[in-house]
């Protein structure tokens, strides 16, 4: 039995090391891939001024499509800023998703809006729209917001791709802040393209503490809280190493449902968003990319590494827990969706690295954590830990990540270097630091509530509230 | 398994293993972090002596542009000694000549053009263009056009089709930007398609930076590639080529149904109202994207006439173009001008929207 007991460990140990050498091998695969693309996408951009071009009368149209639901508060603020984004043909789509506050009634009294009586083709199904309204001001004539029941961010955004009337469509949530020039750095890959761009994502930046004035960030400011500061250098490792990696690999399975744009008739032939899904933005994007394989079309997904778009992150620990429980059960169902690419080559990078990676280090990374965890706590209640043995490895996983973070932080250095004092980087730097040991654990806490919410069939989003960018103190959970 | 006391030697691969891990990561974080502070400083510092040199330069330019005392020759030997040893200075000096170029129209563009050749610049491009690196190429080229410098045609000529389309893009617009007469030549000699941001970018120079005489775009009608035919139809309509009507109009039966699109939306723009009929008797024929164009026309040159043409057949066509169809009923029956007793029969039939 002590035999027996001692070749367990031995299995679970190796088995374990193996995981995390993958892992590593992973990780210094995307940061070769990421700083080569990022290198790339400096020298494309950094002598040439295309301003010039937003006088062009050829620029396609785009609809913007943002969803609210109970943001009476900020509404009126974030349509404002949208309205003076620089992009030569545009409307906005706001789409009332049944709030319950007082969201609609302020935006039709603020921009005099009138019900409008054209008809819509409803290309994907939705909840009842139950009105749509125009401005009768000619300033506001880009402005349309939709009145629908609530069906929730998936639904909301399909009301709006059959409302909208232009070729492309860029879904964002209503609370971002998008730099002015957003919607032609995100527009151009579609233009700039050999082969049939089918969406584009941006870098999401981290606004919590940032000076805003009048929709847009004047001053670039480190959040004061632990936990906005974490999220900072864990966006820097998603976007700067894992989706640039992945974009130069043509394997990006996510865009950012916070903003990211979309061939409005690639969407539709796909089917629109999946209402039935909590991670709607990686579930549209996959199946948008399986039919395109499918179809045997040349296509690719393009990534614009330029930080067009700001958002709150949360600053509550509770509320990260339901963000990060919802991600979770998103990625399970999407994977579960489209489990028929997971390893198969028929699908390319996407069936052979994107999709299994997907399996392995975004669902069941949290698990074969805790697992971990587990192994350890049972190795000690049944005295078989090795003090020395266990620092060691410890050691290894810990300096693991605080290298991983430090590259993200050195990539952010070389190529955008939105925090300009020394003083940020060297919080950061003890961020990054204590990262593992605060941040991380709860994360995967969340991570492994969400695979048992997701057994146990939960569906809901979750109330996620925000501070509001525009006003830095903390408001009450709703 | 105690290794408390144990040597190193005698512990298993595996912790020496991971030993040897630990203490590489250590190290390659401080090395990271390291790193992060010198390129910060190493900014810092570059910025520091950026804005010196260009404070020197931005004096020096004025004087040689507007100080009639200064002495050209000598300060621009001097300036060149001094303060522009390096690569990095002389790049420095192209980014002001750049701005003042910008800023500044008529004699004083000449003489930027004169004190570019006197600094060095010229060979100094000339040798980035030369350079194996696409993106010093991209920028030379860049450089060259916003200045107007000419460069020998042999030079320009074999990156239209460079591999890299930033090259080709920048090699297009040094093009646009130098020629007095015949701005699109190059169209004869590109053997990859034109991307839409080119496009974009070839219009946005030829409205705005090319001064001569805009070409005739019939000339390239029958060009290998759509992409250059599409353009070609587009840019008709955006210069008012009215008299490039006729051969358009064949065009609206072309197969790609890119540019059949392109035709009818650059007639429709010309106000060519010749082209409805002839568009309404295919419409049940086209595809959707040509129904939509075709609807779309309608709504720009035609009347509620027209769209009635269409007839009863609406009623076969998919959700999509049924729902335009009725929407531009109710545009048209909106219309102050409407008047319901002055058509026949067949419009006088109810309204076809629920």
């Amino acid at each position: 039995m002590n035999i027996n007991f001692h070749q367990i460990i031995e299995i679970a140990s190796w088995v374990f090391l193996a995981y995390g050498l993958i892992i590593c091998s992973g990780y210094i695969f995307s940061a070769i891939f990421s700083l080569i693309e990022l290198r790339d996408y400096k020298k494309k951009n950094n002598f040439q001024d295309e301003i010039a071009l937003l006088k062009s009368s050829n620029l396609p149209s785009i609809s913007i499509l943002a969803p609210a639901y109970n943001e009476e508060a900020n509404a009126v603020e974030n349509v404002r800023s949208l309205l003076t984004l620089d992009y030569p043909s545009f409307e906005i789509i706001i789409i009332n998703d049944g709030s319950k506050d007082g969201t609609l009634q302020k935006l039709l009294d603020t921009f005099d809006m009138v019900l409008d009586d054209s008809l819509y083709h409803n290309a994907i199904h939705t909840e009842k729209i139950r009105g749509v309204y125009i401005s009768k001001q000619k300033a506001y004539k880009n402005l349309k917001i939709v009145d629908k029941e609530n069906g929730g961010k998936a639904d909301a955004l399909n009301a709006g791709i059959n409302i909208s009337n232009n070729p492309k469509i860029c879904c964002i949530d209503v609370d971002c802040v998008l730099e002015r020039d957003a919607l032609l750095k995100l527009i151009k890959p579609f233009l700039d393209n050999d082969k049939k761009v089918i969406a584009s994502g941006g870098i999401i930046r981290i606004a919590n503490s940032c000076i805003i004035e009048d929709g847009r960030i004047i001053e670039v400011r480190l959040p004061n809280t632990f936990l906005a500061r974490a999220q900072i250098i864990e966006y820097f490792r998603a976007f700067l190493m894992g989706r640039m990696a992945w974009s130069k690999v043509d394997g990006l399975l996510l865009i950012s449902g916070a903003f990211g744009m979309f061939d409005k008739e690639t969407v539709i032939e796909a089917g629109g968003y999946n209402p039935n899904t909590v991670g709607e933005d990686m579930e549209l994007l996959v199946r948008m990319r399986r039919m395109m394989q499918e179809k045997k079309v040349d296509y690719t997904v393009a990534f614009v590494p330029d930080p067009l778009c700001w958002t709150e992150v949360p600053q509550q620990w509770k509320i990260l827990y339901r963000q990060r429980n919802r991600w979770t059960r998103g990625t399970i169902e999407t994977l579960l969706l489209h489990k028929k690419m997971i390893f198969n080559p028929k699908y390319k990078v996407l069936g052979l690295l994107s999709a299994p990676y997907w399996l392995f280090f975004e669902w069941l990374a949290p698990i074969i954590e805790f697992l971990g965890i587990l192994f350890f706590i049972v190795l000690v209640f049944f005295g078989q830990i090795n003090w020395l043995v266990f620092l060691i490895f410890f050691g290894v996983v810990y300096s693991f990540a605080i290298l991983f973070s430090f590259t993200a932080l050195y990539f952010e250095e070389i190529s955008f270097q939105q925090y300009k004092k020394s003083k940020h980087i060297l919080i950061l730097i003890g961020t990054a630091l204590l990262e593992p040991l605060i941040y991380h654990p709860f994360v995967m806490f969340a991570g492994i509530k969400g695979n048992i919410d997701f057994l146990l069939g939960k569906k809901s989003w979750g109330e996620m509230s925000r501070t509001g960018l525009t006003n830095h103190q903390p408001v009450e959970d709703k | 398994m105690n290794f408390h006391s144990s040597p190193f030697e005698a512990w298993p691969f595996i912790l020496k293993l991971n030993f040897v891990l630990s203490l590489c990561f250590f190290c390659l974080s401080l090395i990271l972090i390291s790193a992060l502070y010198y390129q910060r400083l190493n900014k810092n510092l570059k910025l520091k002596r950026r804005k010196a040199l260009e404070n020197i330069l931005l004096d020096f330019i004025n004087s040689y542009l507007f100080d009639e005392d200064f002495d050209k020759n000598e300060e621009v030997f001097k300036l060149k000694k001094e303060h522009l040893p390096t690569n990095f200075h002389l790049k420095i000096a192209l980014k002001q000549l750049l701005i003042f170029n910008e800023n500044l129209k008529g004699e004083s563009t000449a003489m930027i053009k004169n004190l570019f050749i006197s600094l060095g610049l010229y060979d100094y491009i000339v040798s980035e263009l030369k350079s194996n690196a696409w993106q010093r190429k991209a920028r030379a080229l860049f450089v060259l056009s916003q200045l107007s410098i000419e460069i020998p045609e042999g030079l320009i000529d074999p990156l239209i089709n460079d591999k890299k389309i930033e090259v080709r893009q920048q090699a297009i617009l040094y093009i646009l930007n130098l020629s007095e007469a015949n701005p699109l030549g190059f169209l004869n000699k590109i053997k990859s398609p034109l991307t839409l941001w080119q496009q974009i970018y070839i219009e946005n120079s030829l409205k705005n930076a090319y001064k001569g005489e805009i070409p005739d775009f019939s000339q390239w009608l029958n060009h290998d590639m759509c992409s250059v035919v599409a353009f070609s139809i587009r840019m008709m309509s955006e210069f008012n080529q009215f008299q490039n009507i006729p051969v358009l109009m064949a065009f609206i039966d072309h197969k790609e149904e890119a540019i059949r699109k392109e035709a009818i939306r650059s007639l429709g723009k010309m106000e060519h109202n010749e082209l409805l009929p002839i568009l309404i008797s295919k419409f049940h024929n086209e595809t959707q994207l040509i129904k939509q164009e075709t609807l779309k026309t309608i709504k720009h040159i035609g009347t509620y006439k027209h769209l009635a043409d269409l007839g009863l057949g609406i009623y076969q066509e998919n959700n999509s173009v049924k729902v335009t169809y009725y929407n531009l009923e109710r545009y048209f029956r909106s219309k102050p001008s409407f008047n319901i007793d002055s058509i026949d029969l067949i419009l006088k039939s109810p309204l076809l929207t629920p």
